[in-house]
C-alpha cells in the first residue's frame, strides 16, 4: 500500500468506522469492527465520581467561580487573575506588542536623526594638497537642501588641483519662501590659520512661475544690495512660459551664505553649485612680480639720473615706460585677485516653471506640498520600520518554528519511550 | 470474532454528539461535560496513571478555556481541539517524567466496568484491554483518538501532525495490529 494512498479495503473500513462512530448502521462484514470499537470504549479507563469532582473543583475556579465576574468595558468576561498573569505576560506577547513599537521608534530616530534625510546631503570634504592650501573642509551645502523635501538630492564633489566644486542638484519640489533658511556659516571656511586667499563662487538656479518672474527678479536685486553686493549684470525677460532672468552678482565673501540663503527662500531651488578656489599662490606670485617690477623701476630711475648721454636717457626712459605698463598690469592682477578673494561671484538664473512646481502657488498648493512632505516622512518611517522589523520577524519565526519542531519531536519521543517505562 | 455482537454495533448517539462551542463559560462547560470522560480515558491510556490523568485532563480544559478565543471552527470541531490540547499536555507530562525519572502510578482497572456483561463478552473485552496494552503507544494512541475521541480522519491528522492519508494509514494499521494481538491472545 502506498504511503500516500489508502487501499480500497482500508478506505472502506475507515468509512465503516466513521459510520459506526456516527451511530449509523453498518454492513454485516463490519460488525466485527463495531464490536471492536465498543470493546475499546468499554475497556478504556473511566473517570470515577471522585476524580470528576476533583476536576470539577479545579476547573470551577477557572470559569465558574467568579459568579460576580467583573465585566470589562468591552463586555468580555475578565480572566482569572492567575490566567491573566500567565497569559498576559508571556514573552511572545510582549515581543509581539513591543517589537513593532520598538521598530517604529528606531525608525523615527533614524529618519529624524539624519540617517535618511541627512544622508542625502553629506558634508563633502576635500583634502588640501600641501602646495595649495585649500581649507580642509569646504562649505557644506546642506543649507540649500534643507528646504527641499523630495530628498532626491544629487550631490557630487569634484576636487581639482587647487579647488573644489560642490554641485547640489535640487529636485523640482520647491523650497518656497518661508522655508527654513540655509544656516551654513561660510565665513568659517574663509578663516585660515595661514590667511589663505580663497575665491568662492556660486551658481544658483531658481524656478518661478512666469507671473512671479518680475517679483523674483526684483527680490534678487534688492537682496543683493541689502547685503552690500552689486549686480554686475542682469537680464530679465518676461514672456509667459519663456520668461527668464539671469544675474551676475558680487557680494562680500562673508555675506555669500546669507545671500544664498535669502535667494533660496525666494522660490524653488532647482540647483546650487558652489566652488572654492585657493588663489593664495597666484596672489603671492602676482605680488612678488609687482614688487620686483617696482624695484626694477626704482633702479631704472637711479640709472636715469646717472645717465650721461642723451641716447642712454632715451633708452632708460623707454624701459621705464614699458615697466610702468607691466606694473599697472601686475597691480591690476593683484587687485583682481584680492577682489576675488574678498568678494564672491554669484550667478543666478531664474527659470519659468509651472506654479505648483515653482512652489509659489496659493495656500492649496502649499498645503498639497506639505501633505506630500508628511506622506514622504511617514513612508520613510514605515520603510525603515519594515527594514528593522522584517529580519527580526524572520528570525523570530525561525526560532518559533525551530522550538515548535523540537517540542513536537520531544513529545513524540516521550510517547515512544513510554512503552518501555 | 465479534460477529454475533450486533448490539455493540450501535454507539451511543449521545456520546457522538459534537457540541458547537460557545465562547462563554456556559458553552464551554457543556463541551467539558460532553467530552471530559473521553479525554480522561485517552489521557489515562497514554499516561497509565489515573492521578496524573486527572491532573492532565484538568490542565487540558484549563488551557482550552484560556485559549478559547483562538479556537477556529474551520480547523476542526471543538472536541478535536480539546483532544489536541490534551494530547500535548499528556505528552508534556511524559516528557516531564522522562526528565525527572518519576514512575507512573496506578492505571484504572477497567474490569469494574465489565460487570453485567456475559462471560464471553467480558472475556473478549479483557482480550481487547490486554491487546491495547500490548500495542505500541503510537498505535494505541491513534486507536484511542479515533474510537474514544471520535475524531474524523482530518482531525486525527491535525492532532497527530501528519497528512490525512498518513493518519488513515496509521489508523488502519493500528486496527489490524490490535486484531492481530487479540487473535493471538485468543
Amino acid at each position: 500500500m502506498s504511503r500516500t494512498e489508502l487501499s480500497r479495503e482500508a478506505a472502506a473500513e475507515l468509512a465503516a468506522l466513521d459510520a459506526i462512530l456516527a451511530g449509523a448502521p453498518v454492513d454485516d462484514r463490519h460488525l466485527e469492527l463495531a464490536a471492536l470499537v465498543d470493546s475499546v470504549r468499554k475497556v478504556s479507563p473511566a473517570l470515577d465520581e471522585a476524580g470528576r469532582e476533583r476536576i470539577d473543583a479545579r476547573l470551577s475556579t477557572v470559569w465558574r467561580k467568579p459568579a460576580d465576574r467583573r465585566i470589562r468595558s468591552r463586555g468580555r468576561p475578565e480572566r482569572p487573575a492567575g490566567a491573566r498573569q500567565s497569559a498576559g505576560l508571556r514573552p511572545a506577547r510582549l515581543a509581539l506588542a513591543g517589537g513593532p513599537f520598538i521598530a517604529v521608534v528606531v525608525a523615527v530616530a533614524v529618519v529624524f536623526g539624519g540617517g535618511v534625510f541627512g544622508r542625502s546631503k553629506p558634508a563633502p570634504t576635500v583634502s588640501a594638497g600641501p602646495a595649495h592650501g585649500v581649507p580642509a573642509t569646504l562649505p557644506t551645502p546642506s543649507a540649500a537642501g534643507q528646504g527641499n523635501s523630495a530628498g532626491r538630492t544629487d550631490l557630487s564633489t569634484n576636487s581639482g588641483a587647487i579647488g573644489a566644486t560642490t554641485a547640489l542638484g535640487a529636485p523640482a519640489v520647491a523650497q518656497r519662501a518661508g522655508a527654513p533658511a540655509p544656516t551654513t556659516d561660510y565665513t568659517a571656511t574663509n578663516v585660515s590659520p595661514r590667511n589663505r586667499l580663497v575665491a568662492q563662487g556660486a551658481s544658483l538656479t531658481l524656478a518661478s512661475s512666469p507671473d512671479q518672474m518680475q517679483t523674483v527678479a526684483n527680490e534678487v536685486v534688492s537682496n543683493t544690495e541689502r547685503l552690500g553686493g552689486i549686480v554686475e549684470n542682469s537680464n530679465v525677460s518676461v514672456h509667459g512660459s519663456s520668461s527668464y532672468a539671469s544675474f551676475n552678482l558680487s557680494v562680500p565673501r562673508t555675506r555669500l551664505a546669507q545671500l544664498i540663503s535669502s535667494l533660496s527662500s525666494l522660490t524653488a531651488v532647482r540647483s546650487l553649485d558652489q566652488s572654492a578656489n585657493d588663489i593664495t599662490d597666484n596672489y603671492d606670485k602676482a605680488s612678488a612680480l609687482l614688487a620686483d617690477e617696482k624695484a626694477q623701476r626704482v633702479a631704472l630711475i637711479k640709472s636715469l639720473a646717472a645717465a650721461v648721454t642723451l641716447s642712454d636717457e632715451e633708452a632708460i626712459q623707454k624701459k621705464i615706460t614699458r615697466l610702468d605698463r607691466a606694473i599697472a598690469a601686475s597691480a591690476h592682477a593683484v587687485g583682481s585677485l584680492l577682489s576675488r578673494g574678498h568678494n564672491s561671484h554669484v550667478s543666478v538664473q531664474v527659470l519659468a516653471a509651472a506654479a505648483g512646481a515653482a512652489g509659489g502657488g496659493g495656500p492649496v498648493d502649499r498645503a498639497l506640498n506639505d501633505a506630500v512632505k508628511v506622506l514622504d516622512v511617514a513612508l520613510a518611517i514605515a520603510l525603515v520600520a519594515l527594514a528593522i522589523a522584517l529580519p527580526i520577524g524572520l528570525v523570530g519565526l525561525l526560532f518559533f518554528w525551530a522550538s515548535a519542531s523540537l517540542r513536537r519531536r520531544s513529545r513524540e519521543q516521550a510517547l515512544a519511550a513510554s512503552a518501555s517505562s | 470474532m465479534y460477529e454475533d455482537d450486533k448490539s455493540a454495533a450501535r454507539v451511543n448517539a449521545s456520546v457522538t454528539s459534537r457540541p458547537v462551542p460557545a465562547r462563554g463559560a456556559d458553552g464551554f462547560e457543556s463541551l467539558y461535560r460532553s467530552c471530559a470522560d473521553d479525554v480522561f480515558a485517552y489521557v489515562a491510556s497514554l499516561l497509565r496513571d489515573t492521578s496524573a490523568a486527572e491532573d492532565v485532563t484538568a490542565t487540558a480544559f484549563e488551557r482550552a478555556y484560556r485559549r478559547r478565543a483562538l479556537f477556529d471552527l474551520r480547523r476542526g470541531t471543538p472536541r478535536a481541539w480539546v483532544f489536541a490540547i490534551a494530547r500535548n499536555a499528556a505528552l508534556d507530562e511524559l516528557r516531564r517524567r522522562r526528565r525527572t525519572g518519576s514512575m507512573s502510578g496506578e492505571i484504572a482497572d477497567p474490569t469494574v466496568d465489565l460487570a453485567g456483561d456475559d462471560d464471553e463478552l467480558a472475556e473478549r473485552r479483557l482480550l481487547v484491554r490486554d491487546g491495547l496494552a500490548a500495542l505500541d503507544p503510537r498505535e494505541r494512541e491513534v486507536i484511542l483518538l479515533k474510537f474514544v475521541g471520535q475524531l474524523s480522519n482530518s482531525e486525527l491528522a491535525r492532532v497527530l501532525g501528519c497528512s490525512e492519508t498518513a493518519a488513515g494509514t496509521r489508523l488502519h494499521r493500528a486496527i489490524a495490529r490490535l486484531r492481530e494481538v487479540c487473535n493471538v491472545a485468543h
